[in-house]
């Protein structure tokens, strides 16, 4: 809009012959476009609009949450519970270890609280031990995972949620680039910061968004 | 820590976790269909590829797909529209042989084409509308960065399934 208005502006200067070509004249152009330009470069800069890291994780986490409630729409609690072959995942186990792995990752790992599951007694409430994440449990005791209720399930997933999008308004950009100071974490990604376990928060849980759309893709049809 | 950062620990996270989820694999396992209507890997793996190709190219660069600027419809013997959105289990099941050499060509090639504008795309550019006006239907008023947000969470999502086709055949 700057660049266009300028541009008009000097045509019309050497247009209209009405005008008189003093060195004045062209002096007062070249400041007058120089002003312009400096003012276009910085402009991005000076309004702060560009996309930064907070914008891209905010997208993207909100389109984790709307695939979410579109793959977990109109299923049965029998559904949610259905192993393909008797042994894989259900949707159910892939919903808790979702929500589960992103509150570990954002308490232990990058805000340094206690976990959401223990401090706010979802632990008690679905009858699972605090310290179990999913991590390595076996198709027996994914078919014993207590019966818990999709309103619950989403419920702790909101949770979650709600205190990671708040840590993506308002964590320090320094923060960022802080060491992760989870050590399990860091044994098995060496050096990463904090900024990268809030990365990583997306790609994990989107893997397990991905298998809960197969499995529905399984039980429905594509 | 800025957007370029955030999306190159993303797309390096798909690579090594790609590379883990199919390596080993036989050509018969990769085309292991768990139902009729299931997809099996190399089509979840040439989809996101596809995907990928098509968001960069056509929603963010502006240019020809990688796909058929460079000669891989042909060469995979498959349509240049295609990319497997909408395919059924039978189309699913037909798609044409194709090697994992190739099929990780293709994805490698494309990812280059990925990491190249992560790293040089202007700030400015990020907040422009994005011009491919089919994907305004799915992401309405989608910019060109939210197409690249996009493009972590949507192919990560197929990973995710290889993962778990893996697992059907392989045991956790």
């Amino acid at each position: 809009m700057l660049l266009k208005l300028h541009d008009e502006f000097t045509v019309s200067i050497f247009l209209q012959t009405r005008i008189p070509l003093y060195p004045i004249t062209y002096i007062f152009c070249i400041m007058l476009w120089i002003l312009l330009d400096v003012r276009k470069r910085l402009m991005p800069r000076l309004k702060g609009a560009s996309m930064d890291f907070r914008e891209i994780l905010k997208l993207q986490f909100d389109e984790y949450q709307s695939e979410t409630e579109r793959y977990l729409d109109g299923l049965s609690d029998k559904e949610r519970r259905f192993m393909p072959f008797e042994k894989y995942n259900h949707i159910d186990f892939l919903l808790w270890h979702a929500s589960r792995a992103e509150d570990a990752l954002l308490n232990s790992s990058v805000r340094e609280k206690e976990q959401l599951w223990i401090r706010g007694g979802w632990s008690k409430k679905f009858g699972i031990p605090p310290a179990d994440t999913g991590l390595g449990y076996t198709g027996q005791q994914v078919k014993d995972m207590p019966a818990v209720s999709l309103d619950d399930l989403l419920a702790y997933q909101k949770a979650v949620r709600a205190e990671t999008l708040e840590c993506v308004r308002t964590i320090e950009p320094d923060e960022m680039d802080k060491r992760c100071p989870n050590e399990r974490v860091q044994r098995r990604r060496p050096g990463v910061t904090k900024g990268g376990i809030l990365a990583h928060m997306v790609v994990e849980p989107s893997q397990h968004l991905g298998q809960i759309g197969y499995i529905r893709g399984i039980i429905r049809g594509m | 820590m800025d957007f370029r950062e955030i999306l190159k620990l993303q797309f390096d996270e798909y690579e090594s976790e790609i590379e883990r989820l199919v390596d080993g694999l036989t050509d018969e396992e990769r085309r292991f269909m768990p139902s009729k209507e299931s997809h099996h890997i190399d089509f979840a793996l040439w989809h996101a590829s596809r995907a990928e190709d098509i968001l960069l190219n056509y929603g963010v660069r502006e240019e020809e797909q990688f796909w058929i600027r460079g000669g891989w419809a042909e060469k995979f013997g498959i349509p240049p529209t295609d990319t497997g959105l909408g395919y059924t289990g039978q189309q699913v099941k037909e798609m044409p042989a194709v090697s994992l050499d190739d099929l990780l060509a293709y994805y490698k090639a494309v990812r280059a084409e990925t990491l190249e504008c992560v790293r040089t795309i202007e700030p400015d550019e990020m907040d422009k509308r994005c011009p491919f006006e089919r994907l305004h239907h799915q992401l309405p008023d989608v910019t060109k960065g939210g197409v690249l947000a996009h493009m972590v969470v949507e192919p990560v999502q197929h990973l995710g399934q290889i993962g778990y086709i893996r697992g059907i055949i392989r045991g956790m």
